[in-house]
């Protein structure tokens, strides 16, 4: 069976159906090629949260902007589980204090409505909320997802679109021809295409081995609990102001004297729309062992329980862990590789993904369809890995 | 192993009782293409509630086998997490010290 598509999109995960999407939005003859089911890699093990106040200049613009983009699509009737809880940063020690003002006060010049509440005002909201928890940044605009109706709803859409899916076709290799792609082997038949998009998260690296390009991106570990459904909190999305350390500042957390902090534990709390409570986070390197470990989550467990106090009595019924594709740079990839004609790269995006992946499929669109993005992206050149 | 019968079949009858998802439901996903019970899961929610998928993993089976003719054998099986069966929190930190 001899399929052809104008541009193939390799990973079926959040970020490659946005970019089948958009790339099928614009005309295009696409094909979403996928070695599983969708969202079957870090896309369906992740907490699907989208948070704008923790980030800072230069990402912070581009996650604001995928955040609108979201809220179009919301409007345009796509069910991605749009659940609009806000986020709650909340800290638990005293000299956390000026780190969550000050970067509160940073956001704000940013555009990002963010208020800071005392512990009264919290507990006026909550009176669940750990005794311990001393205030918090809140933020009513951020928004949580289901990451796996994310992935879903936009690979629907772009066959709806005209894209065509190939699920459960794991990519065996790219045919090249006088220099130039030629086709994807896929193991249930050939795809011939012109242009591959690698969206492939931590497994793009295997993929652009095949025609011998090598893309640092490395797995990272997070492991997440899944309680049994609950009634419906008043604060359903909490974030441990910790987080700032444990995502963003990877030399604090290899030399902190701290266990929770060696294993990048910092409290991520998000009630789903089901009622499951998601609790995280953690970050590790491993390679790609997707297990989960005792040390992890009891950390994870009783940070939560400094801030949620009554979760300790709810009941686990699953754990899971998901591979984050980390960059050595801390910042994602998005851009043509100079060297090969036509493979396009859109990976490497921590733990952005799901918070970026509407605006990453807009601008690999934009970018295939008129070669000029509407928004800069030489931050994002995979050149600069190399 | 329970298995549905032509006469028991009603399109509505419900099939992942923990999350309340009918087989109709499940034979769409597995039409639109979800061909083994994880990626059902993921699609539909069958299989993430309180049981695990103990009640509805093989009727899950059978109905692929139905739609797509890919044998029991023939699917791999759905990935296995710990805790085998619900668990209270508290007892995650029974000895983490301070």
């Amino acid at each position: 069976m001899s399929d052809y598509a104008e541009v193939t999109v390799i990973g079926g995960g959040a970020v490659g159906s946005s970019i089948a999407y958009h790339l099928a939005e614009q005309g295009l003859e696409v094909a979403l090629v996928e070695r599983g089911g969708l969202a079957s890699g870090t896309s369906g093990s992740c907490q699907g949260t989208i948070i704008a106040q923790l980030f800072k200049p230069p990402l912070l613009s581009y996650v604001l902007e995928s955040q609108k983009l979201y809220r179009q699509l919301n409007e345009r009737g796509l069910d991605y589980g749009h659940d609009q809880t806000g986020t709650f940063v909340c800290f638990d020690r005293e000299e956390q204090r000026a780190v969550v003002e000050k970067h509160a006060r940073m956001v704000r010049t940013y555009g990002v409505n963010v208020s800071l509440y005392d512990q009264d005002e919290l507990k006026a909201i909550d009176p669940t909320i750990g005794d311990g928890i001393l205030g918090a940044s809140v933020c009513l605009d951020d928004f949580i997802t289901n990451p796996i109706k994310v992935a879903h709803s936009l690979a629907f859409a772009a066959q709806k679109l005209g894209a065509k899916l190939h699920l459960f076709s794991e990519v065996t290799d790219i045919e090249m021809t006088k220099g130039e792609i030629s086709a994807v082997i896929t193991r249930k038949g050939k795809i011939k295409t012109g242009c591959v998009v690698v969206a492939a998260g931590v497994w793009s690296p295997s993929i652009t081995q095949m025609i011998d390009y090598s893309l640092p991106v490395y797995p990272q570990r997070g492991q997440l609990l899944v309680t049994e459904p609950v009634k419906r909190a008043k604060i359903r999305y909490i974030i441990d102001i910790d987080y700032l350390t444990t995502a963003f500042k990877p030399d604090e957390v290899k030399t902190s004297k701290d266990p929770r902090i060696q294993l990048g534990v910092a409290a991520s709390l998000a009630q789903t729309q089901t009622g499951n409570w998601l609790l995280g986070s953690s970050r590790d390197l491993v390679g790609f062992d997707r297990s989960c470990t005792p040390d992890t989550l009891k950390w994870i467990v009783k940070r939560a329980m400094v801030f949620l106090p009554e979760l300790g009595q709810l009941s686990c019924i699953r754990a899971f862990a998901g591979l984050r594709p980390i960059t050595d740079d801390g910042m994602p990839i998005l851009g043509k590789v100079e060297e090969i004609t036509d493979l396009i790269l859109a990976t490497g995006l921590h733990g952005e993904g799901i918070i970026l992946a509407p605006l990453w499929g807009k601008l690999i669109a934009e970018l295939i369809k008129k070669n000029h993005t509407s928004m800069p992206i030489d931050l994002f050149d995979p050149a600069r890995l190399q | 192993m329970i298995t549905l019968t032509r006469d028991q079949t009603d399109p509505e009858v419900v099939v992942c009782r923990c999350e309340e998802i009918t087989e109709s439901e499940i034979r769409a996903a597995i039409q639109m293409g979800a061909h083994t019970n994880d990626a059902v899961k993921l699609q539909t929610r069958a299989g993430m509630g309180l049981c695990q998928g103990r009640t509805c993993s093989s009727l899950i089976a059978q109905l692929i086998r139905e739609e797509t003719g890919i044998q029991y054998e023939e699917l791999p099986p759905s990935r296995k997490r710990i805790p085998l069966r619900p668990i209270e929190l508290s007892l995650f930190i029974q000895d983490v010290d301070d």
